[in-house]
């Protein structure tokens, strides 16, 4: 074969990967595995974070959150990805010790300006006693309001936290992730 | 140009030097530690009712690094003073600097009737750690390494035996991800009122009937001095509009202390550090109208 030729083929078949579409692989989050991880969550008051070994379903540990009466307890996770447009799914783990079932709200603004409530994807889910496996479809994510679908390439925000609640409770929080896949969409009773 | 012209724009160019050394070397190591005792009379009828023969103190921005000269110092000048209240505006930390120390001073804070404080941004430039304000590491608990009390966005009805007054806490931290009212004022109708707010550019945000005073810090004084414009330019819109004083604004009273510490670089000039006691006092007109 001409020399020029085979180079040029194989400098074809070393492209051809790129040229492909890019597949998204899991990206963690949050998986609370280290102190320092504590600190890169924005603390305040009624809400009190602890790294706890049980009720871990990634790693050695996960986020404990003391949730007390107040009006919006709970976490406000710090994003190092912002472009979610290649995912299929946001999930995390949670696991509730109470013996009812508790509402925890999911905030998720893709402005940056703080949209007020029907410019930011606000959905209220029941979580059930015990080891609850939240998965949330990405293509779902809408305006509270308008309905209209989220810029996943620029989401600022995502939040979890519980709207005035009048006791306290508890929560563990483990393997706060992004999928490529869309996953089975969360049954909130 | 002559030699005699030479030798005068040298010498004055020596003399320009040599002064800007001068106020360089006062403004780094003399300064930041002539502490001021500030006496400030604010004429004021219901506060003087109340407050007007107790010893008041406030203090802020101390930034503390250590426990060292400057902090003894203020203690020293606390225990002369006897306070029967202090109030703290706040930024007790440096920037994400150390927690321990700062706390340490507020353990040493004394007054009769209590130490009252707000946080300020500096406070809270560590979330985590911004915590042991008021609670005991990794715990919902009170502190108990101090007294202070920390007013976060809400208030506490004083009585020192003069009667009731309102003592209101302006938090520094707005949560712009939930946003919520700061502090109502038609509640401060009633009674006198003192609020504690580390960011004077809050006083803006009062009504202006309120006829409440309000307590502040946060500038420094600018640390030096420079006109208000020069302020504005560089986009220090607190130092321009309400850099150290006294202000009024309809019914209501505002105070600026230049504060203790430094922030940045320790550089002060014409503004030194100051401990602040507050003479809430009747206004002249009102007096004469009694005598």
């Amino acid at each position: 074969m001409h020399r020029p030729l085979l180079f040029s083929l194989l400098g074809l078949l070393l492209l051809l990967p790129g040229c492909s579409p890019q597949r998204a692989t899991e990206q963690i989050l949050s998986d609370f595995e280290s102190d320092s991880e504590l600190d890169q969550l924005q603390w305040k008051c009624h809400t009190l974070f602890s790294l706890s070994d049980t009720h871990t379903t990634h790693g050695g540990f996960c986020l404990k959150m003391d949730l007390y009466p107040s009006s919006y307890p709970g976490v406000a996770f710090k994003l190092r990805t912002r472009n979610w447009s290649s995912y299929g799914s946001l999930g995390f783990d949670l696991f509730n010790p109470q013996p009812t079932a508790l509402p925890l709200t999911i905030r998720i603004d893709d402005r940056l300006d703080y949209p007020d409530y029907p410019d930011r994807y606000n959905a209220s889910f029941s979580f059930t006693p015990g080891m609850n496996h939240f998965v949330l479809q990405l293509k779902d994510l809408v305006t509270a309001g308008s309905r209209k679908p989220l810029n996943l390439r620029q989401i600022h925000r995502f939040l979890i936290y519980m709207v005035d609640p009048a006791e306290g409770a508890t929560f563990y929080l483990d393997y706060v992730r992004l999928s490529p896949t869309i996953g089975a969409p969360f049954a909130s009773p | 140009m002559s030699t005699t012209s030479k030798r005068v724009a040298f010498h004055g160019l020596l003399g320009l030097s040599l002064a800007f050394l001068a106020l360089a070397i006062y403004g780094v190591w003399v300064e930041p530690f002539r502490l001021e005792i500030h006496h400030q009379w604010i004429e004021h009828e219901p506060l003087s009712r109340v407050l007007g023969n107790r010893t008041v103190v406030q203090l802020s921005d101390l930034h503390v690094l250590t426990v060292g000269k400057m902090e003894q110092q203020v203690l020293k000048a606390l225990d002369d003073l006897k306070p029967d209240l202090i109030f703290l505006t706040g930024d007790y930390v440096r920037w994400k600097g150390e927690y321990e120390a700062p706390l340490e001073f507020l353990s040493r804070l004394q007054a009769g009737t209590g130490v009252f404080a707000v946080m300020g941004d500096y406070d809270y430039s560590n979330s985590r750690k911004s915590c042991l304000f008021c609670h005991e590491k990794d715990s919902g608990k009170p502190t108990r390494r101090h007294k202070v009390r920390f007013l976060r966005d809400s208030y506490v009805m004083l009585d020192l035996g003069e009667g009731p007054f309102w003592l209101a806490g302006w938090d520094e931290v707005r949560d712009h991800v939930f946003p919520v009212s700061p502090i109502h004022p038609d509640r401060f109708s009633e009674l006198p009122s003192i609020i504690l707010s580390h960011n004077p550019l809050n006083f803006d945000l009062l009504d202006r009937g309120t006829g409440a005073t309000m307590l502040s810090g946060d500038t420094h004084g600018g640390q030096i001095w420079l006109p208000s414009l020069v302020w504005q330019a560089i986009g220090y819109e607190k130092n321009a509009r309400y850099s150290q004083g006294l202000f009024r604004r309809g019914e209501n009273t505002l105070f600026v202390s230049r504060g203790i510490g430094t922030s940045h670089i320790r550089l002060r000039i014409f503004r030194r550090p100051e401990i602040v006691v507050l003479h809430f006092v009747r206004p002249i007109s009102s007096a004469q109208i009694h005598h």
